[in-house]
């Protein structure tokens, strides 16, 4: 009797632990991700007379065979194939190089953090003035006689993505470098002075030890950079007020998404079908990742 | 223990916080809805002077003064969409800016109040406003879905100083098309560092130059016509000029973030743009020496485009009488007389414009003239699918990075592809 | 020798570093100064980084022509601090309940969060802005702060936490005769603050530097984040980069001042990478 009311006491006391987090993800995550399954085999039409009707896959066949959707998917994928890869390879040396027993450590440290404590569109703002007709940019490379004449970076199809790789690997490089940083310094030095007495250098030492010993920590950051990427937004639509010009050069799936659900009256439905497709495209690649990491991984520890 | 007091002190205060202040913003809005004075909720955006803001801010002013109804603003930055969000969304204000090229579209979905009732109730005269500009809000069903607040047509701004310099005045400007373009090139050469003819690639800009062979940028069935051989060759001339001559520049291909700015910067000896930069020059650059005039004729015939705003209602506003009041407030004569001075704009009333005395403003005039044979800026209700299709590729265009035809079929595709599905 | 080759490292590490932290500072360096000349001094090709016209004009003009500015930025302080409570609130509540709380369902609940980590933002947000407005709440604070209320991966991170901490302490508390609130509250979180701090930093940053969330909740003007006030002055402004610059720096000022008063949980903060 005393334990049973015990327990419902235990049981009161957890509930009231759980309760708002369960009403946040109950209401606003999972709730929506049926709802957003729903709206994907409809039609939706929410202004004046508001209806929904099923039509089936039509959204996803349409979304496979949409060019700009297509447009879209390869904007996104060379942004995320370039981008992932140099971020945490540069994050991994720069941690490295900081991890180097050098003095001004923390100054460094707290010096390169800034770009990660300004929001985007800040950054994108301050890029797309080092990047004007008349900016920085231009002025530097004019004032060194690499350029004749100034670039038009953010008006031009060809230059506009690049420039905002750019602008997002700067960015988000001291992040993952941090990151790096404490997991630099959970490695057993042991292992270090051992290689130093077989007379490995710095480079060998490098993709012998820190390479492998750090994988957890490359898994990690690696997959973040994945999913972050894959949803690239405030960037392409601030340097291109929304539309994804010039030609669809900066139109990424984040952004099609955007469009069709705000921007144009009855393809709400449609948009939720791209963004069910999206998020299938980041849980495969992920997978896909996980899957080859973690043989990496085992691999190399041996 | 002290500091655990301290932190357990601080968490349960910020809960508390944050508890009351989520209560309070809830609390707030539904006392906004209840309130003994009366709101309305007005949308618009600002537009492109400080005076067009003063003017509107005085037409409120006046109407609370005139009927004790309360003005609450909701400006518009990114109109189309946020407009969009806000009538899916149920948030969008009582009354609220229509452009005449949007007009169908709200019509068709029937978020607009048709005034006729409101008219005829209080016998609204509508004989005064200008036709065109009356006729942009008739829906396709013969109802009245907004009554304009005013219009603007464009015109051709010229640098004096600049057409001295090359050796020529405001007399020399050719009224043709072809002897236009012969002109821009000999001013290429005399005036080194300048571009001759700066624009802006907008569909709103180009249309009546694409229509000027005889086809329509709409097929019949409202879809894109852009790829039409017949507007290809009406604007292959300008886009030529920009790809391959470079006489003619668009203002992001010489570093400017407006038309405007590079006019007034003094970096190019003629403009295309609206009466609206009229009240902008005379305030930004005071010591700009410039003029207006008419566009040159396009294959012998004079063009130009019309574009008019007006005020409409919500369909699902809540206090409708209010909101007509507010309607027949600002484009009353007299109000309508204050803003179009104070804001320097076209008035869509006729006998505001007599009153104005605009038909003899040398820098108005151009403007006025325009409106007998102007485009409407008005193309069916997918005007705005076709017009973000063509501004996202155009620019490429003009930098001779595709072939027009090229172009206009891809904008065209993509266009159709979109007004398909949201069918 | 092998002195020497470790001096040639050590300076090929500090120079590697100082151009690596020229490249980061440059462009806010440039930002900062051109947010004090005029626009005439911004655009001249080949002018000089530092000018005799520097003058805080710029950012008077937007004090007084943009009104809008100190209300953007009140705006974003009130929806990042009460964002930031209730995260803290109720991620370390929903991680000491995984963490030592037992109740049917726990599992299941803890895996729902694990999951919940990798659901990506775009597919939520369109149902919830319908649900937001069935709730009669777009437009308004709590539809940027409700939905954000919770973060699966700080939940996740206080239960790892939680899960290590000694239960000595909480069964004698408990023979105190404290309830599990009072435990919670008393024992457990003081002793929880760095990571509590970590999250709070992090969870800040996510409210303070949201753009995409409140360009489509958020349609009142008056209601703007600082996020979306700097955008939409940046389009109102075309190109004006002496105003567009003195705003961006409006808005990267309070973050870094706060970044350098609280340095050193950011520092400890980032080994969640690699505890996981």
């Amino acid at each position: 009797m005393a334990r049973s009311s015990e327990r419902k006491r235990d049981i009161t006391q957890a509930a009231a632990f759980v309760l708002p987090m369960l009403l946040v993800l109950l209401i606003f995550t999972l709730f929506p991700i049926f709802y957003s399954l729903y709206l994907s085999f409809n039609k939706v039409n929410l202004v004046g007379d508001v209806s929904y009707n099923f039509v089936g896959f039509k959204n996803f066949t349409n979304a496979i065979t949409d060019e700009r959707v297509i447009i879209a998917l390869k904007n996104t994928l060379k942004y995320v194939v370039v981008v992932v890869p140099i971020q945490s390879i540069l994050a991994l040396v720069l941690a490295t190089v900081l991890n180097s027993g050098i003095r001004f450590q923390k100054t460094f440290r707290s010096l390169l953090f800034i770009p990660t404590l300004t929001s985007s569109s800040a950054l994108t703002l301050i890029f797309m003035f080092i990047f004007s007709l008349n900016g920085p940019l231009n002025s530097l490379l004019l004032d060194l006689h690499i350029l004749n004449n100034p670039i038009n970076y953010l008006n031009d199809q060809g230059s506009v993505m690049w420039a905002i790789i750019v602008m997002n690997i700067w960015s988000t490089v001291p992040m993952f470098m941090t990151i790096y940083l404490s997991g630099l310094q959970d490695i057993d030095s042991a292992m270090y002075e051992a290689a130093d007495i077989d007379g490995a250098n710095m480079f060998q030492k490098w993709f012998k030890i820190t390479v492998p010993q750090i994988a957890p920590v490359t898994n990690y950051v690696v997959m973040m950079g994945l999913t972050s990427t894959f949803q690239l937004f405030d960037q392409p639509y601030i340097v291109s007020g929304g539309s994804g010009g010039p030609n669809n050069a900066t139109l990424t799936l984040s952004l099609v998404i955007y469009q069709y659900a705000f921007r144009q009256f009855g393809t709400m439905g449609y948009a939720s079908a791209i963004a069910l497709l999206l998020t299938i495209a980041i849980f495969v690649v992920s997978m896909i990742f996980r899957h080859f990491s973690s043989e990496n991984v085992t691999g190399e520890g041996r | 223990m002290k500091w655990n007091r301290k932190v357990s002190g601080f968490l349960l205060a910020v809960g508390a916080i944050a508890a009351f202040a989520l209560a309070g913003c809830g609390a707030k809005n539904s006392s906004n809805d209840g309130g003994s004075s009366k709101t309305l909720t007005i949308g618009f955006w600002k537009g492109d002077s400080p005076q067009e803001s003063k003017g509107r801010n005085t037409l409120f002013k006046n109407f609370t003064k005139a009927t004790g109804i309360k003005i609450k603003q909701k400006v518009y930055n990114d109109y189309n969409t946020q407009l969009m969000t806000d009538l899916v969304g149920g948030t969008a204000p009582d009354v609220f800016y229509v452009d005449s090229s949007v007009l169908a579209s709200l019509q068709t979905k029937g978020v607009l109040e048709p005034l006729n009732s409101y008219m005829k109730k209080d016998n609204f005269k509508t004989g005064d406003f200008y036709t065109p500009t009356y006729k942009a809000f008739t829906g396709n069903d013969g109802k009245q879905y907004g009554l304009p607040k005013d219009y603007s047509t464009m015109g051709l701004y010229y640098n004096n100083d600049l057409l001295k310099k090359a050796g020529y005045s405001a007399s020399d400007i050719p009224k043709t098309d072809t002897e236009f373009f012969a002109f821009l090139k000999k001013l290429k050469t005399k005036l080194p560092g300048i571009t001759p003819l700066t624009i802006s690639p907008l569909l709103a800009r180009q249309m009546f130059i694409m229509q000027s062979t005889g086809a329509k940028i709409i097929t019949k069935t409202g879809k894109s016509n852009l790829d039409d051989p017949r507007i290809i060759k009406a604007l292959q001339p300008l886009v030529d000029a920009d790809a391959k001559d470079k006489t003619v520049r668009t203002f992001k291909e010489i570093g400017f973030g407006s038309a405007m700015d590079a006019f007034g910067g003094g970096k190019t000896v003629f403009s295309d743009e609206g009466a609206w930069q009229v009240s902008g020059l005379k305030t930004n650059f005071k010591k700009l020496n410039w003029g207006t005039t008419e566009f040159p004729t396009i294959n012998g015939k004079k063009a130009n485009m019309i574009f008019t705003v007006g005020w409409s209602m919500n369909a699902d506003s809540k206090d409708k009488s209010d909101s007509w009041k507010f309607i027949k407030f600002v484009t009353s004569k007299k109000q309508s007389q204050q803003y179009s001075t104070t804001a320097s704009v076209l008035p869509s009333r006729k006998s505001v414009a007599k009153a104005m005395g605009l038909n003899d403003d040398k820098d108005m005039a151009p403007f006025v003239e325009a409106a007998n044979y102007a485009t409407p800026w008005i193309a069916g209700v997918n005007l705005d699918t076709i017009q973000v299709r063509y501004e996202n590729i155009i620019p490429s265009a003009f930098q001779g990075k595709i072939s027009l035809k090229d172009a206009l079929t891809q904008a065209t595709e993509s266009a159709n592809k979109d007004i398909d599905k949201q069918k | 020798m092998q002195t020497k080759k470790k001096r040639i490292t050590r300076t090929v590490a500090y120079v590697l570093l100082t151009i690596y932290s020229i490249i980061t500072i440059y462009p806010f360096l440039w930002a900062f100064l051109a947010s004090f000349k005029p626009y005439s001094e911004i655009v001249r090709i080949g002018a000089p980084l530092f000018s005799s016209n520097m003058s805080l004009t710029n950012y008077q003009y937007i004090f007084t022509q943009d009104p809008m500015f100190p209300h953007w930025i009140v705006n974003s302080l009130f929806i990042a601090i009460v964002g930031t409570a209730l995260n803290i609130l109720f991620n370390s509540m929903g991680g000491y309940a995984l963490a030592r709380l037992s109740f049917p369902g726990r599992r299941t609940l803890f895996m729902v969060v694990l999951v919940c980590i990798m659901v990506p933002s775009q597919i939520l947000l369109i149902p919830n802005y319908l649900i937001m407005k069935a709730f009669g709440i777009l437009d308004s604070y709590n539809a940027l702060i409700l939905p954000s209320a919770i973060n699966f991966a700080y939940i996740f991170m206080m239960r790892q936490f939680f899960i290590t901490f000694p239960k000595e302490l909480e069964e004698s508390a408990q023979l105190d005769g404290l309830g599990r609130m009072g435990i919670f509250f008393r024992i457990v979180v003081p002793m929880a603050k760095s990571s509590i701090a970590t999250q709070g930093i992090f969870v800040f940053m996510g409210f303070w530097n949201d753009f995409m969330r409140p360009l489509l909740y958020i349609t009142s003007e008056n209601k703007y984040t600082l996020t979306l006030g700097l955008q939409s002055f940046q389009t109102q402004h075309g190109m004006q980069w002496n105003y567009i610059m003195a705003a961006a720096m409006i808005t990267i000022l309070p973050i870094i001042f706060l970044y350098i008063i609280l340095n050193k949980y950011f520092m400890t903060g980032m080994r969640i990478g690699g505890e996981k």
